[in-house]
């Protein structure tokens, strides 16, 4: 009877209705969760960055007691920040920490948003060598809040191998397949220390250009495996996989110890080049007042004492500076930042394009995308 | 409404996904490999340099990471057939068990498994140190890692699921009568396999071949973390995206890899066609 | 023999799995033998990590909203698939299913080229609306595999009885794939959450728990990536043991 097949029906059409309700609105209740969380968390301001991994740990304290959400993209290499910010990232990101050396190119590229020193009062406290790295400035404006720095030490593994001289030393012989190479473009600075005699190692010709990525490309045929990161270079020295690299970093030092070995580090003859984080302010910023505002923090005493003696940063307030403990103080010159200065150049990227016959950064990526061939 | 009109009006929004967020843009990307990039700029004039580029520089490393993958898909492949080959003949009710196993394999991650592996043919791992307790070697030994062996140790472990549900479905459709007669005749064992077995499960290993080489040739991933100075035709294109801005050069070659990939598999389901089932 | 075999097979598939849980709970720094003791030293970590909390937020929201949308428009096209003849709803799900067939890689750039080029922003809208695009194949073969062997006769009767063809479905078919229906969007949220590359180029800023670890692995490699990692392993393999034994899935 038409009546009876009904019931039945319903009886079966209430009894899976139940499981099913009751399974699609857990799986609501996950979206909604979802959603209702990351609402909850817009609530305070929220600061886009791109930048290093690390770099917001001394921040920590400061977000929290303001009410401000970081919402990072770390990225593994300087270059990612100026492919994300000519991708759309104009007007959608906040604050980024590139390298002082590509900062004239980000401004060239119309991404960055003059600094209104006004906000940022903590300038006045960075070391004078520092706040006179030339590239910080461009047409007379502040495009760059300096925040930490370093060099690019050779490291080596003391217990196993003598202190190295040279660049050069890496193509030993009884050293392969023990190099630990950086996978990084500036790889093309040392190597025309090396091979060139070009005054100012970005500004090569092309032939200059060339004969680095050769190098290059013979040191990395003595690597077993190209380092992504620092922390995979104090991995391979920990391991004691490698005993020598090409590219390092002080803070290496650290975190080898960490893992349980003793690494050294030294600058080469040849020289090398040193590097600058700091904080820019991204053109167009949704909430440029409370980037300045972190930047600025960024340059507070704590927060560089927390960098310099937590992270074991290289950093330029001078007050910190004073404050640091033997042990990270001992890490970087700062007793000879002139000394420093001469086997260490901080210098400006390649240019955007080609100035007679010297190349283009342009030029330097198709070539070290030859290195990536190789 | 008729059936076909209404089929239409259900199967939309899934066709309307289809084509706005897959055809679209691979023509467009399509569209994008002729144009070119220079200091930052998208200019979007018609010209086959890129393509010239790819053919000059990136021919080795493309016929590389081709052979690669197609040594990836063969293990993969006959590793596979040897699974399903068991699940289905050979364990009986444990069978089904198998193939579960490796259905919830399929699923189960993809960045760790390729992560594990280190530690499994690092100098610190589980290889080396069993070889050290044995006392077969007194150091541990370096050459298990971070070379294109490894690679393809890694992508074959994690390809293998894909390579072997294809044919195990296909293999369930061989009844086990036709075998049976087969062996009452006096068949021996390869014989029954290569003129019933194979050629009843052709399309499935066709299927999984493909499956396992259009996954492996795009990798990136594998040689990064266990490949050391390994470099796969993936590791350019996904630098083009990243720290390189080269879209128009990533994207020719993506199709050039496409392409080839398509060559790869038309051939290979081409030979198996040795294995015609009457 | 043949369970030798058998077991060397789940050998080779299990063990780099066994390995990444085992070492999530190593109090060493190094991910590597030996292993001193059994700690939860790195979970905590995990849980202490700033950026955790928010990618699985990420992870969980995303993959929650690709299986709602896929359930649905799956579910959906598999009912129009299943009343098409057969030749031509094969060939249409080939054609949907053709996504997974590219390298994934080339999927993720293309996509990633395309918002781009619209200025739209890169965020979880984009993760999720390509996600989808790869996991709507899934749903619509496994309900499809159902609908197709459904039989009609029950919904003719219905409609017999006056029921518009909504309320048929709605009142007969839905209770029954159901299940089926469920597992296919809890496989949804399992090749989700897992994705790493599509999601890498897609997702702007911000992370899942994926490319969280992608992070952690090239940086700072701890054995927290391992917690990570174990954590996305059970999500994935829970969610693909549940969703499979409700659709009885035979292949």
């Amino acid at each position: 009877m038409p009546y009876e097949k009904c019931g039945l029906m319903r009886a079966r059409l209430f009894g899976s209705m139940d499981r099913r309700d009751f399974l699609l609105s857990s799986a609501s209740a996950l979206l909604l969760g979802g959603v209702g969380g990351m609402r909850g968390a817009k609530a305070a301001t929220t600061v886009t960055l791109v930048g290093w991994e690390g770099y917001d740990k001394p921040l920590e304290g400061y977000l929290k007691a303001n009410n401000i959400t970081l919402d990072p993209t770390y990225i593994g290499d300087s270059n990612q920040i100026i492919s994300k910010l000519t991708s759309g990232g104009v007007g959608r990101v906040d604050l980024v920490t590139p390298n002082v050396t590509y900062v004239p190119l980000l401004v060239r590229l119309n991404t960055l948003a003059a600094v209104d020193e006004s906000k940022v009062p903590n300038l006045k406290n960075v070391h004078p060598f520092f706040l006179g790295n030339p590239s910080i400035r461009i047409d007379g404006k502040l495009y760059a809040v300096p925040y930490v720095w370093g060099g690019v030490p050779m490291m080596y593994d003391p217990g196993a191998i003598k202190e190295p001289q040279s660049w050069s030393d890496v193509l030993k012989p009884e050293y392969k397949g023990k190099v630990s190479m950086l996978d990084n473009l500036n790889n093309i600075q040392l190597a025309a220390r090396v091979v060139t005699d070009a005054k100012v190692p970005t500004r090569l010709t092309q032939q200059q250009l060339k004969d680095a990525v050769d190098f290059l490309i013979k040191v990395k045929g003595q690597t077993r495996v190209l380092a992504t990161s620092y922390g995979d270079m104090a991995d391979a020295l920990a391991r004691g996989e490698a005993v020598i690299t090409f590219n390092g970093w002080e803070v290496v030092v650290k975190k080898a110890a960490d893992k349980g070995k003793k690494v050294a580090y030294t600058y080469p003859k040849e020289g090398t080049f040193g590097w600058m984080d700091c904080y820019c302010i991204v053109r167009d910023a949704p909430n440029s007042d409370v980037a300045h505002a972190l930047a600025n923090e960024a340059l507070s005493e704590p927060v560089q004492l927390k960098a310099g003696e937590g992270e074991l940063l290289g950093i330029l307030n001078t007050d910190a500076i004073k404050k640091l403990p033997a042990e990270a103080r001992a890490l970087y010159p700062y007793d000879d930042l002139e000394g420093f200065s001469r086997k260490v150049g901080f210098f400006p990227v390649a240019p955007l394009k080609a100035e007679g016959d010297i190349a283009s950064f342009d030029d330097w990526k198709k070539e070290y995308l030859r290195f990536k061939n190789a | 409404m008729s059936t076909i009109s209404r089929s239409a009006f259900l199967v939309a929004p899934s066709l309307l996904i289809f084509t706005g967020l897959f055809v679209a843009p691979t023509l467009y990307f399509l569209l994008v490999s002729f144009w070119r990039f220079e200091s930052y700029e998208l200019i979007r004039e018609l010209n086959l340099d890129n393509y010239r580029e790819v053919a000059r520089d990136y021919l080795m490393l493309g016929f590389y990471t081709l052979f690669i993958a197609t040594i990836v898909s063969l293990f993969a492949v006959i590793l596979g057939f040897i699974y399903a080959y068991v699940a289905r003949f050979k364990a009986g009710r444990f069978g089904s068990f198998m193939l579960f196993v490796a259905l919830i394999s399929l699923f189960g991650g993809y960045l760790m498994k390729v992560y594990a592996w280190r530690t499994i043919l690092g100098t610190e791992g589980i290889i080396n140190n069993a070889l050290m307790a044995l006392g077969i070697v007194s150091e541990p030994v370096t050459w298990l890692l971070y070379n294109p062996p490894s690679v393809v140790l890694t992508l074959t472990n994690f390809l293998f699921p894909f390579a072997m549900l294809p044919i195990a479905a296909a293999m369930r459709g061989i009844h086990d009568s036709e075998l049976e007669s087969a062996r009452d005749l006096g068949a021996r064992f390869t014989a029954i396999l290569f003129d019933h077995v194979i050629p009843r499960c052709r399309t499935g290993i066709v299927t999984g071949f493909a499956l396992c080489f259009l996954i492996a040739c795009g990798d990136w991933v594998t040689p990064v973390l266990v490949g050391g100075r390994m470099t796969m035709l993936g590791n350019l294109i996904a630098a083009q995206f990243g720290e390189f801005l080269d879209w128009p050069l990533g994207a020719a070659m993506s199709f050039s890899l496409l392409a080839a990939a398509f060559l790869v598999v038309l051939t290979f389901s081409q030979i198996m066609r040795i294995f015609d089932w009457r | 023999m043949w369970m030798a075999v058998a077991a060397l097979f789940f050998l080779f598939l299990l063990l780099p799995l066994a390995l990444v849980v085992l070492f999530a709970f190593t109090n060493r720094t190094l991910t590597n033998f030996p292993i001193d003791e059994l700690s939860l030293r790195w979970w905590r970590a995990m849980l202490e990590h700033p950026q955790f909390a928010p990618s699985l937020r990420r992870s969980l929201t995303i993959g929650g909203s690709v299986a709602l949308v896929s359930a649905v428009v799956g579910t959906a096209a598999a009912a129009g698939l299943a009343r098409l003849p057969r030749r031509a709803a094969t060939s249409l799900l080939a054609l949907l299913s053709l996504p997974m067939m590219l390298p994934p890689l080339v999927l993720a750039v293309s996509l990633a080229t395309f918002y781009v080029s619209l200025d739209m922003q890169l965020n979880l809208f984009t993760v999720a609306a390509s996600h989808i695009l790869l996991t709507q194949p899934f749903v619509i073969l496994v309900v499809y595999a159902q609908l197709r062997d459904f039989d009609v006769r029950i919904l003719e009767s219905a409609r017999d009885l006056g029921a518009s063809p909504l309320k048929a479905f709605a009142t007969i078919t839905l209770p029954i794939i159901a299940p089926t229906v469920l597992g296919a969007a809890l496989l949804a949220v399992a090749i989700s959450f897992d994705d790493f590359v599509i999601t890498f180029f897609t997702i702007g800023s911000g992370n899942t728990l994926p490319t969280l670890i992608w992070g952690m692995m090239r940086s700072s490699v701890t054995p927290m990536v391992n917690a990570i990692g174990t954590l996305i392993l059970a999500v994935t393999i829970i969610s693909t043991l549940l969703g499979l034994s409700l659709t009885r899935y035979r292949g």
